[in-house]
């Protein structure tokens, strides 16, 4: 992993002005720029794609497409979003429009959240993780993308709402609820 | 932060192969930009086109022709700036025009379109024809519009310009103007008046007068009976047609069509309108030409008369009221007629327009538009004449059917009691082409009839 680079894979673009400087400099006509972006969030965005399409070579087509497409449409990206958060609802929807999947999801308004459970992991480190993995990958769709967008993408609840055209309170939920999921299926793992 | 949520962020997804896709984005984004410029300079290319095409046919076209017009003569015109504008925008080069603006239109649009047009190469491709197909389509409509006819108010404008406010109509390769505050029945008369005129000469051509000889008859056809042909006189002049209108009886043994068209034989109708040209014997042979006209305005201007035998044989005048006819045996005082009077009926006219260039004695001379100095010898009819040089004036031949004597005027220049009155000399008479009916200048008429003995 190269200095620049998280566990996560991205490649940090060290601020939000470090963003908008190269995304100035691109619309300015500085494309050679625009690689810089592609570099730091190719991974994630694969990544993410992978988890709704679970193919690798799709994903990656998608997510080359989501470039381009970003790119085609910079000077109307709103600098008030991160553009993270704006490339990742473009892959997104291309995602779902690849998969022919519904867009609607269920929303769970009314469901409330109880208190987190406080049981720590007592397995190995390794065992849990591929465990844990498991039962990610074995959840259903949305919960899948909200799980991948929020601890791996460190997005919030604002931003994955934004990305998956949900309310921030069905993300909690849904979060809440992967949460509980993964747990059942990894009890005695992670208590 | 609990222990599940560290494992679930310790436990992101595996992917099988490393990514990599910049270098296949920004290849991909490479060639969407070269698309994008092919097409941004295809369309300018195909406006460059388009506005050369445009210029091109505007000067070529009618458009340069409204554009010279307005420049070298609209300002010594009446004001005529909605015709002008009218004109110009009927001459434009308009195929050219409008897909110039389409293209300008996608081209500041492109930024948006870009992305769709460049996507991939065939919708490049596609983009690239259809400009190509539009552009050829829109510079072969406008070039066709080069040699097209004038539209009608180009046409309107050429009349109101040349014309200087008259009004314009060009009959058997001849301009004729009109005053332009009439009506379009009078102008319509008027019209039939020029081409009565016309045919009027063209007969006594056929017939070989010279100028004692003209027309027998203004008439409507009234029987067409086998071989024979009555026919009943038609002129008004000022007033109504006599109760008894004499007809005259003609066979059909020769009947030819004289003016545009010769015909060996003329296929008349009850109602038609004919004019009969002079003839020895008017049973056998006979120059006649259907007309086509309407007679109830063309009395307007007092020009008009009937054409026919002004005098029955007792002397009496057909259709006026009047004992005697202005062209019985006794010559005719020059007379100084207002403009408005009309022109006794039964009687042919010639006119002469023109300015008086000087007055000497007894002797005027007239310059009429095409630059003929005319010079009449009136005699003792220059006592009462009251006009100066640099006047307008108008001046009338009453010429009799019969043959003319020369009991009135002495003219070295003119002799217009021999006068072959050929089309040319007619033409002549008639201001070089151009019927000037109603002239705006002040001016004194005299008439000039000579009867004879």
């Amino acid at each position: 992993m190269s200095a620049n680079e998280t566990f996560s894979g991205y490649m940090d673009i060290n601020s939000a002005m470090d963003e908008k400087a190269i995304i100035d400099r691109v619309i300015g006509g500085d494309d050679e720029s625009y690689g810089q972006l592609i570099e730091a969030y190719q991974r994630g965005l694969v990544r993410y794609i992978f988890t709704i399409t679970k193919d690798i070579d799709m994903a990656e087509d998608i997510a080359q497409e989501a470039f381009i497409k970003a790119y085609d449409n910079l000077s109307k990206y709103n600098p008030n979003f991160k553009f993270s958060t704006w490339l990742y609802k473009i892959a997104h929807n291309q995602a779902l429009k690849s998969l022919r999947k519904p867009p609607a999801l269920p929303l769970d308004e009314d469901f409330e959240i109880p208190m987190e459970d406080q049981t720590a992991d007592k397995l190995d480190i390794e065992v849990r993780e591929a465990t844990v993995r498991q039962a990610v990958s074995e959840l259903p769709d949305h919960y899948r993308m909200a799980v991948n967008l929020h601890y791996w993408d460190k997005k919030d609840y604002e931003e994955i709402a934004t990305i998956m055209d949900v309310p921030a309170t069905t993300v909690k939920t849904w979060l809440y609820r992967a949460r509980q999921e993964v747990k059942e299926k990894c009890s005695g793992l992670v208590g | 932060m609990d222990s599940l949520d560290k494992l679930l962020e310790q436990s992101e997804t595996q992917l099988p192969r490393e990514v990599s896709l910049k270098q296949p984005v920004m290849a991909k984004i490479k060639a969407r930009q070269q698309r994008a410029k092919l097409i941004n300079r295809s369309l300018f290319t195909c406006l460059g086109l388009l506005v050369l095409v445009a210029v091109g046919a505007a000067a070529a076209g009618n458009f340069g022709k409204v554009i010279f017009l307005g420049s070298h003569k609209l300002s010594s015109v009446p004001a005529h700036p909605l015709l002008y504008a009218k004109a110009l925008l009927e001459a434009a080069p308009w195929p050219a025009i409008a897909v110039g603006i389409i293209f300008t239109v996608v081209i500041l649009m492109l930024k948006q379109l870009r992305p769709a047009l460049a996507a991939h190469s065939a919708r490049m491709a596609m983009t690239l024809a259809g400009a190509l197909a539009l552009t050829a389509t829109a510079s072969a409509a406008t070039l066709a519009t080069v040699g097209s006819a004038p539209g009608a108010a180009q046409q309107e404008l050429v009349r109101v310009v040349n014309g200087v406010g008259y009004q314009q109509t060009t009959v058997g390769g001849q301009t004729y103007e009109f005053d332009s505050g009439l009506t379009d029945n009078q102008v319509r008369a008027q019209i039939e008046n020029v081409k009565f005129r016309q045919l009027d000469t063209d007969l006594q051509v056929a017939h070989g007068s010279a100028d004692g000889g003209t027309l027998s008859c203004l008439c409507k056809v009234a029987e067409v009976n086998g071989a024979t042909i009555r026919l009943k006189y038609t002129y008004t002049g000022e007033g109504a047609l006599p109760p008894n209108p004499e007809y005259l009886t003609l066979t059909d043994k020769t009947l030819l069509l004289v003016g545009a068209t010769k015909a060996p034989k003329l296929e008349l109708q009850p109602d038609d309108l004919v004019i009969v040209g002079p003839a020895a014997d008017l049973k056998s042979i006979a120059y006649i030409s259907k007309l086509d006209l309407s007679l109830d305005d063309y009395l307007w201007h007092g020009h008009f008369s009937g054409i026919s035998n002004a005098h029955r044989s007792d002397g009496k005048c057909y259709n006026n009221e009047a004992d005697l006819c202005p062209n019985i045996s006794n010559p005719i005082t020059a007379l100084d007629v207002a403009n408005a009077d009309p022109v006794p009926p039964g009687t042919e006219i010639r006119e002469v327009y023109g300015t008086i260039l000087a007055i000497d004695g007894s002797t005027l001379k007239l310059k009429n538009g095409s630059g003929t100095v005319w010079t009449f010898n009136l005699g003792k009819y220059m006592e009462s004449f009251d006009a100066k040089p640099g006047d307008g004036l108008r001046v009338e031949f009453w010429q009799p059917t019969n043959d003319l004597g020369n009991h009135n005027v002495d003219d070295e220049s003119i002799d217009i009691f021999n006068m072959n009155l050929t089309k040319d000399k007619a033409a002549l008479l008639i201001r070089d082409g151009k019927l000037n009916l109603n002239p705006k200048r002040p001016i004194r008429s005299i008439q000039l009839v000579v009867g004879r003995n």
